[in-house]
């Protein structure tokens, strides 16, 4: 990733360039200020240095900025806006012209507040992002400097002591007091250092004269807040101009001046450093840290910010639709697709269920007929299995085998109910005794009992015509467990 | 100069929003058909264990009717079938002639049910009830033909024609027999043979 950070003054632009890890500094002279200007002066640095930038900055430090301190009384924010606008409004180079403006406010006790606003014409804004626009590289940041050097000179105190930080211009100096990571005095003399500094040679006069005025700004803001003194001091120059600025700005102000050091922010010599390109630096360190400022510098670029986070966000928003719109409709898809398969596959199921149940209830029904027939047709068959037992050939047998002598039989009848009636004739009663006495000892036969006697004679001898009743022997008609089966 | 309040990080926020917003509806969306295809999926694995139990009972009673098919087959098989009558009173013929006995009169009735007497006598109202019922429902029955037979010959002749008649392959049953003397040693014989088969009920009087 390059960064190029560019600082404008009023006769020159001055550069900064990051490139891996690595920090070149330059500078250039600004004939006009113009968007093809800046276009052509960008176009010579990226030529020269052989680079294709990834991102922009921009930090002014020109006079036709404004940056001013106010003190109200307590008021809202939309009350403080409009004391802003008219302080803009009152300056020529801003009445009736396009300008954008930010401001920082905190409260100086309890009735008053303090705010730090500047102004920067719209022209200017317009220009440089034409100017970007041509070399087609991102802008990132327009920042006014030396505001934007302030979050670099917070890390360098422990923010219990007050210090200072003089930014010294060619025509115009800055003094920033500060207390923690708080602004609370910005003040801006008309004397820079090309007023007392002029071809090396030092014009004692005026330098005393700005260092008295240096003085009088701390001593009013120790008296303002109840302070003892400003500690620290921290000196932004051209050391290139003026070398040996800070040791003589320490002698006659009686504090120690130091330069900023940005080693550990940045990697660079602090021996070798100009503290003059700190403007230039400023974006980069901050964009790199990721510093919080203040003033919200970001609002010079709203629009473009806007248009691009629009244009950027509307891309990404629409991949991202089509991306989890994909997924999720495909998975949305498939799912349907799945369940419209179910729901037919339940459908044919179910078609199939009904059809079975028809048939299994068919099914059922044949097999409780069948049952109920075979059950009346085991009972018949089991009737006619135990009629059938009777073994006519045994029963005749038994009953001619146990015939006694002397004895005769007419008939013989065995009705269905199992009745079996003899008849005959005999000479002897006890023959029939003997008769009804065998009967009862058959296996076939039993129960044997008279049916009638009766004497007759046949040629002179006495005859006895009998009738005998028996019962068949049969097993009682119950149906076995075995036979049922 | 009127302030706008819009900045990179707010259209940032709508953005991510938006596509939080937009990310709910359709997964709400995915949510409510994966739902609905579980659904149908719950539905179509109760249908089927439904079905797999419809389609065993199914098997198990075809294989039940199978069974009881055969079995009716084998009881069949013992009883006669009208083709079966005029062979088997040829058959009767035979017997008595190889018996020794001389068939002096046969008549064939009609087809009768077999109705158990002695059952009716002993059961209760209610299970003559039920068994009158069954008896309406009935289609298939066991029934018999009477034929009644008079025989005549000598007492061994007449036990042998018996014997030919009780070991007969298909179901019959001896019933109401009377011997009697007719001119000594010839014996008459006067019986009943029931001849058994299987008839469906609007056979039955037949």
């Amino acid at each position: 990733m390059i960064l190029l950070s560019i600082g404008i003054s009023n006769q020159e632009i001055y550069y900064a360039l990051l490139k891996k890890r690595e920090l070149l500094l330059g500078r250039e002279p600004l004939s006009e200020f113009t968007s093809a200007a800046f276009a052509q002066l960008i176009e010579k640095i990226v030529k020269e240095n052989n680079i294709s930038p990834s991102k922009i900055f921009f930090s002014i430090f020109r006079e036709d900025t404004l940056i001013h301190q106010l003190t109200l009384p307590k008021m809202s924010k939309e009350e403080v806006e409009e004391v802003i606008r008219g302080e803009i409004e009152r300056l020529p180079a801003f009445a009736e012209k396009e300008y954008k403006y930010i401001y920082s406010l905190f409260n100086l006790d309890e009735r008053r507040i303090r705010v730090i606003f500047c102004a920067l014409s719209q022209e200017i804004i317009e220009a440089i992002i034409e100017g970007v626009k041509k070399i087609k590289t991102p802008l990132e940041s327009i920042e006014i400097a030396p505001l934007n050097f302030l979050p670099l000179v917070y890390k360098l105190t422990d923010g219990k002591k007050d210090g200072a930080l003089v930014v010294l211009d060619g025509k115009i100096s800055y003094v920033v007091v500060f207390f923690g990571k708080e602004c609370r005095l910005f003040y801006s003399a008309g004397v820079g250092i090309d007023d007392f500094f002029f071809k090396g040679k030092m014009d004692n006069l005026t330098f005393s004269n700005w260092v008295e005025e240096l003085k009088r700004i701390f001593k009013s803001y120790c008296v303002e807040y109840k302070k003892e003194s400003v500690e620290r001091i921290w000196l932004v120059w051209d050391e290139e101009k003026a070398p040996l600025l800070d040791q003589t700005l320490s002698k006659e102000i009686g504090k120690e001046v130091e330069k900023i050091d940005i080693t550990e922010e940045i990697k660079v010599s602090q021996e070798e450093f100009n503290s003059f390109y700190l403007g230039a630096v400023s974006p980069i360190i901050s964009y790199l840290k990721k510093y919080h400022h203040r003033f919200p510098f970001e609002a010079f670029l709203r629009e473009i910010k806007l248009k691009r986070a629009l244009k950027k966000g509307s891309l990404l928003f629409l991949a991202y639709l089509i991306i989890v719109g994909f997924l999720l409709g495909n998975m949305m898809s498939i799912f349907r697709t799945k369940a419209e398969k179910e729901k037919k596959r339940l459908k044919e199921i179910n078609s199939k269920i009904t059809r079975l149940e028809k048939q299994t209830q068919e099914l059922r029904k044949r097999r409780e007929e069948f049952l109920r027939i075979r059950e009346n047709l085991l009972r018949q068959a089991f009737y006619v299995r135990r009629l059938n037992r009777v073994s006519w050939s045994k029963v005749f047998g038994e009953v001619a085998e146990n015939l006694p002598r002397n004895l005769a039989l007419s008939s013989f009848s065995v009705s269905e109910k199992g009745e079996v009636k003899f008849r005959g004739e005999s000479f002897k009663i006890e023959s029939i005794a003997e008769l009804m006495h065998k009967i009862d000892h058959l296996t076939v036969l039993k129960d044997a009992k008279f049916d009638f006697l009766r004497e007759s004679k046949i040629e002179d001898k006495k005859i006895f015509n009998f009738g005998i009743l028996a019962q068949l022997r049969r097993e009682p008609l119950e149906l076995k467990k075995n036979e049922k089966k | 100069m009127k302030k706008n309040k819009l900045t990179p990080r707010i259209i940032k926020r709508i953005f991510i929003l938006g596509g939080i917003i937009f990310t709910l509806i359709l997964s709400t969306f995915c949510y409510h058909n994966f739902s609905f295809y579980q659904k149908a999926k719950r539905k179509v694995n109760i249908q089927k264990a439904r079905l797999l139990k419809l389609e065993k009972d199914m098997e198990s009673m075809r294989t039940s009717l199978k069974k009881y098919e055969e079995e009716k087959k084998k009881f069949s098989q013992l009883l006669f079938k009208e083709r079966d009558i005029p062979g088997f009173l040829r058959k009767i013929s035979s017997f008595a002639k190889e018996s020794g006995v001389k068939i002096v009169n046969m008549k064939t009735k009609h087809f009768r049910e077999v109705e158990m007497m002695e059952i009716k006598k002993n059961v209760s109202q209610v299970a003559r009830k039920k068994l009158s019922s069954e008896k309406e429902k009935e289609t298939i029955t066991l029934s018999y033909l009477p034929i009644n037979i008079e025989v005549e010959g000598k007492f061994g002749s007449l036990v042998n024609f018996l014997i030919y008649l009780e070991k007969y392959r298909q179901l019959l049953s001896l019933a109401d027999i009377k011997i009697s003397r007719k001119k000594y040693p010839i014996l008459k014989c006067k019986f009943v043979l029931k001849i058994y088969s299987l008839k469906e009920a609007k056979n039955k009087k037949r």
